[in-house]
Formats: C-alpha cells, structure tokens, sequence
C-alpha cells in the first residue's frame, strides 16, 4: 500500500522545506533525537557514577557544565536527559497516536451507540487537565519511567481519538467512500486507503504538538519526584534540587533547564510550520 | 452582506464587561488578602522544617515536635546545653546509696494549664499512664527501669527502681518524664491536640502543615513568660527558611543548609550557631533479608563508604563521620576504629561472598536529616562501585517512619538497605542500645530486627552498672554490633540555627532540641 | 424560551455525565491500588478493629455501585473523610488550598489577559514586520518555556539579585506576585497568540474593510469593531487557559512552595494520603469541567450562531 510520490505531494515537500519555521525546528528536533541516540556514543562520563569528590564544581574544562551534588556530569546528563525524553515522549506519543487511530477510525467508521460511548469516555478523559491526570496514574502506579509513560500516553490517548474520529466522520460520507463500499471493498481496506490519509494531516501536526507537551509533562512529573527516579537522568529530574543550589550553584538547574526550552521550542516550531504548510489559511 | 458576526453592541459590552470584571476580582483579591501584620517584635517566630506529629510527650516520635513540646510541658529535671542536668519540677533529690531509690523534692505552688495543682499524686498519676498504655511510644525509655513510684507526701515522691541505673536522672530528661496534668489524663483529654502542661506556654492554635502558635501561660510558676507568643511556622523548603530570617519574616530559622553558613556569617544582623549534636545517621540493614544474610555483604557496604567525603562534600563540613553507633559526646562511647574506607577489601568481601551483581533496595526520606537524600545517592554508587546493583527509593516521611515501623512479619519483603537516623533524648548511651539493639525492641525501633543474645545481656548489664564501669560493657557492645553491622553508621550531622541578633537565652540542646521556653527579645532586638 | 436559555440548559446537561464519569474514575481509584482498600484509608497505626469499622462506615464490604453512592454522598456534603497522617479532616486542609490557588488563578488570568491582549493587538496591527515577529516569537517562546524554569529564573532575578521579592510561602500579598506572574506569563503567551490570530482575521473580514474603505478614522475602526469581535475567541482560550492554571499550577506552586491545592495533592501522593489525593482530584476535575461549560456558555451568549446549532 505505497503511497507513491504525485506532483502535489511533491509541491508540498517542497513546501515544507521552504518555510522557515520547519527549518528551525527541524534542526533542533534532528539535533534533539541524534543526541537521545548517539548519548552513549558522545557523551564524556557516565551519568550515573560520580565523583563525590568532585561535587558541585562551576562548569571548567573538566566538566563544561559542571557537576551536581554527587560530583556526577553534567553535560553528560543533559545529553543523556535528552535520551529519557526521547524515549518517554515518543513512544508515549506512539502508543496514543496508534490506540487513537484505532478506537476514533473504528468508533466514527462503525457508528451508532459504540460511537456514543466511546465519545462519552473520551470526554471525561479530555476532562482531566495534563498534569492531573498524570498526577492520578503516578498516584496509583507510583513513580518511575515506565508509568510516567503510561500516564502520558494516556493523556494523549482521547485527543488523537477526537481528530482521528472527525476526521473519519467527514470521509465516511465522502462519495469515493461509498462507491468503495458498493463495489464490495473489504472495511479494512477501505480504512487504510481513505480514513487513515486523509486523517494524516491533522495527525502528524497534532503529534508533533503533542511531543512538545509530553516531554514538558513528563518533565514537570520528574520536577515534582513523580516520574523519572534518579539517578536517571532527565532533565525536570535534575531541576527538582534547585531551590537548594539556587544562589551557590546555579549551573546545576540552568543548563538542563535551557535543553528543555529549547527542544520543546523545536517541536512547536516544528508543529507550527507544518501546520501552516499542510493546513494552509489565507495569508493577510 | 450577511451576519456573519455577532452584532457589535453585544459583543463589545461583553468584552469590556469581562475585562472588567477580572481587573476588579484580581483588585480586590488583592485588597482582601490578609495585611502583613506589623512586625511584632514580640512573638517569637521560629521557622522550623516539618509540622509536628503530636503534642503528647509520652508518645512523640520524633525531635521536631519536642521543639514545641519543650515550652508546653516541662519534667523533673531537664538538660541544658551542655548536656547538664538542671532541676525543673523537682527542685531536690537524693538517690540512696544502693542507687535504687530516688527521692524527689517537688517545687511548690506549681499548677498544671488547667488549674490543677502539681503534686506527688500529680507524678505519680503521670507515671501509672506510662505503666498502664502499653501504646506509648516512649514508654520503654522508663518503665522498664522502674519497680514502683510512692507517694511520701504531698510535695515528696520516691521513685524505686528494679536494679540501680547510673545514668536515670539522664533518662527522666526524656519527654517520657514530662508532667501532664492528671486531670487531664483523667478525662480522656486528647493530649495529642490539646496538651496540658506546667510549661511557661500554652496551645493556641496548630493549623496543619502551616503554624503552630503558642501563647503565654499567665500562670507560669517561673514568671511571666517574657514573649508575647511563640509561632512555629511549617516551612519544608531550606532555602525559604533562610530567606524568612534575611528578610526578617522570621526571627530563629532551624536546619539551616550548611552551604549557607559562610554567607549568614557575613550578616550583621544575624547569629549563626553552628553546633553539634547526638544524632547518627545510620544505613540499617534487614537482617531478615534473604539477600543481607552474609556478614561479609554488610560489613563491605560499610568499608566501601568514603564518610570523610560525605561530611566535606554533602554537609559541607557540617558534622563529622560516624565512629561508632553512638555520638562521641555520650557516655558510653568507644572508638573501635572499624569504621574506615576501605574500597578493595570491601571488593574482596563481595568477591568472597559471591555477591558481585547483587541487586540491594535502598530507602531514603528526603528532607528529613541534613544530607539524607543526597547522601543515600552517594552512598548508592559507592556500592555500585564495589559491584552491587543499588535501586533507590524515596520516601516520604510520614509513611516512612509508618513502614519501617511495622512488625517483622507485616514489613515489606523489599526492605534491604534504609537509611535512618536517631537522637536519643536521653542523651546517653540507654537511649540509644535499649531502642535499637535489643531484642525487645522489635520493631519499635529495633527497625533492623537484630536479635543477638549475647547483646541483649550485655545491654541489660551495661544498664545497670557503676559508673565508672559502664565503658567496659559498652565497649563490647560496640565491638559486636560494628562487627555484626545491623546498623552501619554513616555520620553525625552538625546543626545550624541562625537567630536574630538581640534575641537571648535561646538555646540549643544537642540531643536537637532548640529550647525556646526562656528566650526573649534583649535590647537592640 | 429563548435559543440562549435552551443552549445554556443543554450544555449543563451535557456536562453531567462527564461530572459523573469523573466522580467513577476518582471513586475507582482506591480500588486500583493495591492491597485492602479499607486498610489503604485507614491510618497506618489502626489496629484491626478500627479497620473494621472504616470497613463498615465507607460500606467497603459492600458491592461496588452502592460503594460509589456513599462516596458520592459524602462528597455532596463535603466530607471527604480525614487525612490519615495528620488527624485533620481533609476539608480543613482542602478549601483553604483551594481558595489560595484559586486566587492565584484568578491574578495569574489578570496579567495574562492584559498582557496577552496588549501583545496580540500590538501585532496584529502591523503584521509581518519586525514587531509581529518579535511578539510571535515571544509568544512560542511562551508556550515552550517549561513554568517551573521559569520561576525558577524569576526567583534568582527578583528574590536573589534583586532582593525585592520573598522566593516563597504565603501570607502576604508580596508573595503572590512571582507564583502568578510565573503562570501568568505563560497564559499571556498562549492569549496573545489567539488574540492575534483572531486579530488579523478580523481585520481582513468584509466589513472592516468597507469601514475603513468609508473613510472612517482608522483608530475608530480597529478599537470599536474589530476588537470587540477579535477577542470572542480570546474569550474562550482565556477560559480554557484558566482550567489549566487550576489544575496546572501545581508545578508553580511546589517552586514557590505556595500553599495551593495542587501541591497538597502532590504531598498526599507522595505520603500515600488517599483521602486528600481522591478529594483533590475530584475537586479540580470539577473545577474544570464547570469551567469549560461556563466558557462554553458565555460564548454562545455572545456569539449567537452557537446557540442555534
């Protein structure tokens, strides 16, 4: 089932590749996941073994970014926080964007009251803000990397139901849909070659919106000492003992502090561009 | 053209109306919120780091809620900061020659906050609660001891004890020995909320998490208590602490993070106390742990700690490395020198154990001793150094103390390695074997489930030996128990208070207790 | 009845059975754990019998359904049980939190809203230039800070350098600036982009420019007609944004240890306060729901094209 490459998809790309906004975050996104993946590779010291010796030293050719309080890394930190995040907000994302294609296409696609229901419980998901409900699922699982996961994927979960459902609804009716369905094509195939493309669009921008907001998230659960445990690192993590080194040692917060601003900034940039690009509104 | 918005009228009176409205909410939120009071200069305000547990002498677990105690409720006797024995409720004694009867003289014209007289019968009402409510936590720091209390007359009680111990008047300094009103006691008071005591102060209000007040006692048998009020204020964050006392929102900050002592010093406007206390910090080890079973595992966690370090690094100087279970300051103390840092030979152990990839669960609170958090992670990799697999755990502390503080056979199955601390407000050696090393104590606060024969008797004998003669027990002890390593001590943090210059006779007491009951507010303050 | 007050009953309606599916979840919550949920909400010293009898009040014993009617019916009254570790009821310890977050809420929408506007109008008006750049860029900037960074900077500026602000705590006006600053500014980032875009279409509509094409003061135009309708949707992003601050200013509060509601749920998690963790979840949730049919129903009043659909 390949999508092959037609003109107008081609005029998208390049598209795409000319707005500014898909340029810069697009570098920092690749500079962001080549870091997650290559952090074994490039990072200088191990993240978790310091020296005691060494704690709390100012960043010097040492250590560029100085060390924390258990004398580890901390640029090897960061550059390995980046790993955390990557994998905590992807495969969250993953898991909602699959669960959401699936249960809104099916949902919308089979109607009646299976729709009604799952709509119900989608809007009592939506009606948990982020942080809460992470904050509900590491109440129950507790903390740790795999349920900050969870928690995330589940926040994620209702809203990919809802775009990838309107989406399905507006294609349902469409003609090419109903002349598919008359010349006996199966319900599967009939997903994927018209529900699953023409939902694409919104999808992809959502998700990248979504990584932004899930790393942010997941972050914020680690800053409170609800997600990620140490010593793991990740970059809300290693912003929760601020308050202590606020005034002595302020390297120790502000450096993961500007990876995560600047990565989330990336996505939504990322997010921005590609929505201007796939969903063109009338310039001014 | 068509209507393809709302028309104008509607939509701009209810724009601005909204506008409006959220200037003149947030305005007169503002308005509303309480006014900085004035600064008055005499209440006391003492910012401290964890909210009490309780009010009820008998049964407090911990040293923050002594801090408050201290002013409500006062003893026979209590220590000052020398860690000297001064007479409180009890203005005489005499101990008779076989060291078994204690004969005290009360103070006269005394009254409890209720109105009731303190009497002998007062005492010994407050020594059949401790006999009688086996729930008490601290019953154990005196029953045990005593055969009977008697009532001689009215202002004489003698208290007899099973078998002469040397160091008793130091137990009764406990709050195990503080004086509740019999009436109270009586009645059924909830002396968890509602306390009632002789102390120059009284309970007026304990708002959860946020501020314990207390009022002046008019009453008081010492004077008129010099503060218009002490308040205790709830305030987690060290470094908020700090700044309360910079910016004069608080007078006393309590714990203060070591890393700000240079700077504090430098202010003029502020004493900085630097000071020592009993307390050890110890990694309690389960002995019931099928992976803990091996000596040799323990006793190479222990060599492969570099202590020095966490003192210089993690306290910031604040404190000094643990050389035994007990402080240097008690009686009773021995230096074994067993505990070094010794990374090969604590290799060679987990080698000889076949213990390398061992994996080992190791519980921290946070927050509630200096350096615990941050000590638990160091300590953590230097295990993983000598090749065990360390998974951490934070806790917080209230259901800390409620885990480690279950029976044997309810704990959880996980508990391997916890890192614990303990002060004993007797100040001597009895506060610290008889809690944690004797059998009997399980689980409360025998929290390694520890149970050595040879121990136990030597505690009992230890108890109840001469003065003079008490090292030669205690140092057998020691040699067992840093040999057995139920506990493996870690440090002995330091404690710093930094006050208001003016403010006087505050003091602090090494079994941690920062005694506020006699401070007030000199000249210049 | 008119089309309003039909509207405006539909959509309360509507928002029932989410409340109700809400309450489920938080009321199931017990039952997700691990381990007896009597012995869950009793206090860690209960002997067996107290355990019993919180068995037997809270209708444990019982089947699920009738369960969730007594949680139900206590929470109606407000009473949400104790706390387990501080012997306090938990509505003593909840409405004060929620009262202090809802103030810091309330101020935190106050700064937002003005200074999102201001931004949003003051690119709108000239886009595309360096101004409309710089105020979009501000704008992401917003949106990807993470708050609990930001607060963090505002501390060490306005605490620690500047010594002009206490870094934390509560009581005193003063302390509630940097917390709702903080928040604030991230609301601002998110308003102002709505206010701009929600501008800029306004601006192009028919209507204003046949205004502008009639000769009318250009000033006249942009501050009467199109502002008015610009912030119809600001109006409803202000709103969202306000349940997000809610719910959201947990991480605000725990870097300014402000004594709201979102940091005493994140201590009860951490000391396994059921009690307060069900209460405060529910509350918020609520919270949140009721403003999201407010904000819904204040639009459909000014926007009278919601209310016939």
């Amino acid at each position: 089932m390949l999508m092959e490459l037609d003109p107008s998809t081609r005029r998208t790309l390049r598209r795409a590749l000319r707005n500014r906004n898909i340029r810069v975050g697009g570098v920092i996104v690749a500079a962001f996941v080549l870091m997650g993946l290559l952090a074994p590779f490039i990072a200088p010291y191990d993240p978790t073994k310091g020296n005691l010796r060494d704690s709390l030293l100012p960043p010097c050719p040492k250590y560029p970014f100085g060390t924390d309080f258990a004398g580890r890394d901390i640029l090897s930190r960061v550059i390995w926080g980046a790993r955390t995040s990557l994998i905590v907000s992807t495969v969250s994302v993953f898991i909602a964007v699959v669960a959401g294609i699936l249960v809104g296409g099916l949902s919308a696609y089979v109607g009646g009251w299976i729709d009604e229901v799952v709509t119900r419980i989608v809007d009592v998901m939506l009606s948990f803000p982020d942080i809460l409900l992470a904050l509900f699922v590491a109440a129950i699982v507790g903390p740790g990397l795999e349920n900050v996961i969870v928690a995330v994927a589940l926040y994620n979960f209702p809203q990919f139901v809802r775009i990838m459902r309107g989406s399905a609804l507006q294609v349902k009716e469409m003609e090419y849909v109903e002349a598919a369905r008359a010349i006996g094509e199966s319900n599967a195939s009939i997903f994927a070659r018209y529900l699953l493309p023409n939902s694409l669009a919104p999808i992809v921008v959502h998700a990248t919106l979504r990584t932004a907001a899930s790393i942010l998230t997941a972050a914020g659960l680690s800053f409170l000492g609800l997600g990620v445990q140490p010593p793991i690192p990740e970059w809300g993590q290693m912003m929760s003992d601020a308050r202590t080194y606020l005034v002595t040692a302020p390297h120790v917060w502000v450096f993961p502090g500007i990876a995560l601003f600047i990565t989330v900034l990336g996505f939504n940039l990322l997010g921005d561009g590609l929505n201007d690009v796939l969903n063109p509104k009338m310039e001014v | 053209m068509s209507r393809n918005v709302a028309s104008p009228m509607n939509a701009k009176t209810l724009a601005l109306a909204a506008v409006v409205i959220i200037v003149v909410v947030a305005a007169a939120v503002l308005f509303m919120a309480p006014k900085p009071t004035p600064v008055e200069r005499k209440v006391l305000r003492v910012a401290m780091g964890t909210d009490i547990v309780t009010l009820d002498p008998h049964d407090v677990p911990d040293n923050p809620s002594i801090y408050v105690i201290s002013n409500i409720y006062e003893g026979l006797v209590e220590y000052d900061d020398k860690l000297n024995i001064k007479p409180v409720l009890a203005e005489k004694w005499e101990i008779s020659p076989d060291g078994k009867v204690y004969t005290f003289h009360l103070r006269k014209g005394v009254k409890f906050q209720d109105g009731t007289p303190f009497n002998a019968e007062a005492v010994k009402a407050n020594f059949d609660r401790l006999f009688n409510n086996k729930e008490l936590a601290n019953r154990n720091r005196l029953v045990p001891f005593i055969d009977r209390v008697e009532v001689v007359d009215e202002y004489t009680v003698k208290i007899i004890l099973k078998e002469p111990v040397a160091t008793f008047l130091n137990l009764l300094c406990h709050p195990a020995g503080m004086m509740i009103s019999p009436k109270a006691i009586k009645e059924g008071v909830d002396l968890k909320h509602h306390p009632v005591g002789t102390g120059p102060y009284k309970l007026k209000e304990w708002k959860p998490n946020t501020y314990i007040e207390l009022e002046p006692n008019p009453n008081y048998w010492g004077g008129t208590p010099k503060l218009a009020g002490i308040k205790f204020l709830v305030v987690p964050e060290d470094e908020a602490r700090v700044q309360m006392v910079e910016s004069g929102d608080a007078d006393v900050a309590i714990r203060v993070p070591a890393i700000d002592v240079q700077r504090l010093k430098q202010n003029p406007d502020l004493n900085v106390n630097v000071t020592r206390t009993i307390r050890i910090v110890y990694i309690g080890a389960n002995m019931r742990s099928p992976r803990l079973q091996d000596k040799r595992v323990r006793q190479a966690i222990s060599l492969a700690i570099d202590r020095e370090a966490i003192v210089e690094k993690i306290l910031h100087g604040v404190g000094r490395p643990a050389k035994s279970v007990l402080a240097e300051e008690l009686i009773g103390f021995y230096d074994t020198g067993k505990l070094k840092y010794d990374p090969e030979k604590a290799k060679q152990l987990i080698k000889e154990a076949g213990a390398e990839g061992l994996q080992l669960n190791l519980w921290t609170p946070k927050g509630r001793y200096p350096g615990d958090y941050e000590a638990a992670q160091a300590i953590a990799q230097y295990l993983e150094a000598i090749g065990l697999k360390i998974k951490l755990r934070v806790w917080e502390w209230g259901s800390y103390v409620a885990e480690l503080l279950k029976k044997p056979e309810d704990a959880s199955p996980d508990r391997d390695l916890f890192l614990i601390g303990w002060a004993p407000s007797t100040g001597e050696y009895i506060g610290v074997f008889r809690p944690l090393f004797l059998s009997e104590s399980i689980p409360k606060f025998n929290l390694w489930f520890y149970s050595n024969p040879k121990v136990d008797e030597l505690i009992k004998k230890a108890e109840h030996a001469p003065r003079d003669k008490i090292v030669e027990y205690t140092k057998q002890i020691q040699e067992i128990l840093l040999d057995d390593l139920p506990a493996i001590p870690i440090y002995n943090p330091g404690d710093v208070v930094v006050y208001k210059k003016g403010i006087k006779s505050l003091y602090y007491i090494p079994t941690e207790v920062i005694l506020t009951k006699y401070a007030y507010f000199g000249s210049g303050g | 009845m008119s089309d309003l007050a039909r509207y405006v009953i539909r959509r309360i309606i509507l928002a029932i059975p989410t409340l109700l599916g809400v309450s489920v979840i938080v009321f199931l919550m017990i039952h997700m754990l691990p381990g007896d949920p009597a012995q869950l909400l009793a206090p860690p010293e209960a002997t067996i019998q107290e355990v019993e009898m919180i068995r037997r009040r809270l209708g444990l014993d019982k089947p699920l359904w009738e369960q969730y009617i007594i949680f139900m019916g206590n929470a109606l009254k407000g009473e949400f049980g104790k706390s387990l570790f501080t012997g306090h009821t938990v509505s003593e310890l909840l409405w004060p939190a929620y009262l202090n977050t809802l103030t810091l809420s309330v101020l935190a929408m106050g700064f937002g809203l003005v200074i999102g506007v201001l931004m949003g109008i003051y690119a709108a008006l000239r886009p595309n230039t360096v101004r409309d750049q710089a105020v979009t860029s501000l704008s992401l900037f917003g949106i990807s800070m993470p708050v609990f960074w930001l607060g963090l900077i505002l501390i060490e500026i306005f605490s620690v350098w500047l010594r002009l602000l206490p870094s934390g705590g509560s009581g005193t006006p003063k302390h509630l600036i940097l917390p709702s600053l903080t928040l604030g500014l991230v609301g601002a980032a998110y308003v102002g982009r709505a206010t701009r875009a929600s501008m800029l279409e306004v601006l192009s509509q028919e209507y204003v420019r046949t205004a502008r094409a009639y000769g009318l003061p250009d000033r006249l135009v942009i501050y009467v007609y199109a502002l008015r309708n610009a912030l119809i949707p600001v109006v409803t992003v202000a709103g969202l944004i306000f349940g997000y601050m809610m719910a959201g200013a947990v991480l605000t509060e725990t870097v300014f240890s402000f004594p709201g509601l979102g940091r005493l749920i994140v201590n009860a998690i951490f000391a396994r306060d059921y009690p307060i963790v069900q209460a405060g979840i529910l509350v918020v949730a609520t919270t949140f729901v009721a403003i999201n049919t407010a904000v819904d129903i204040l639009y459909a009043f000014i926007n009278p094209r919601i209310r016939l659909g």
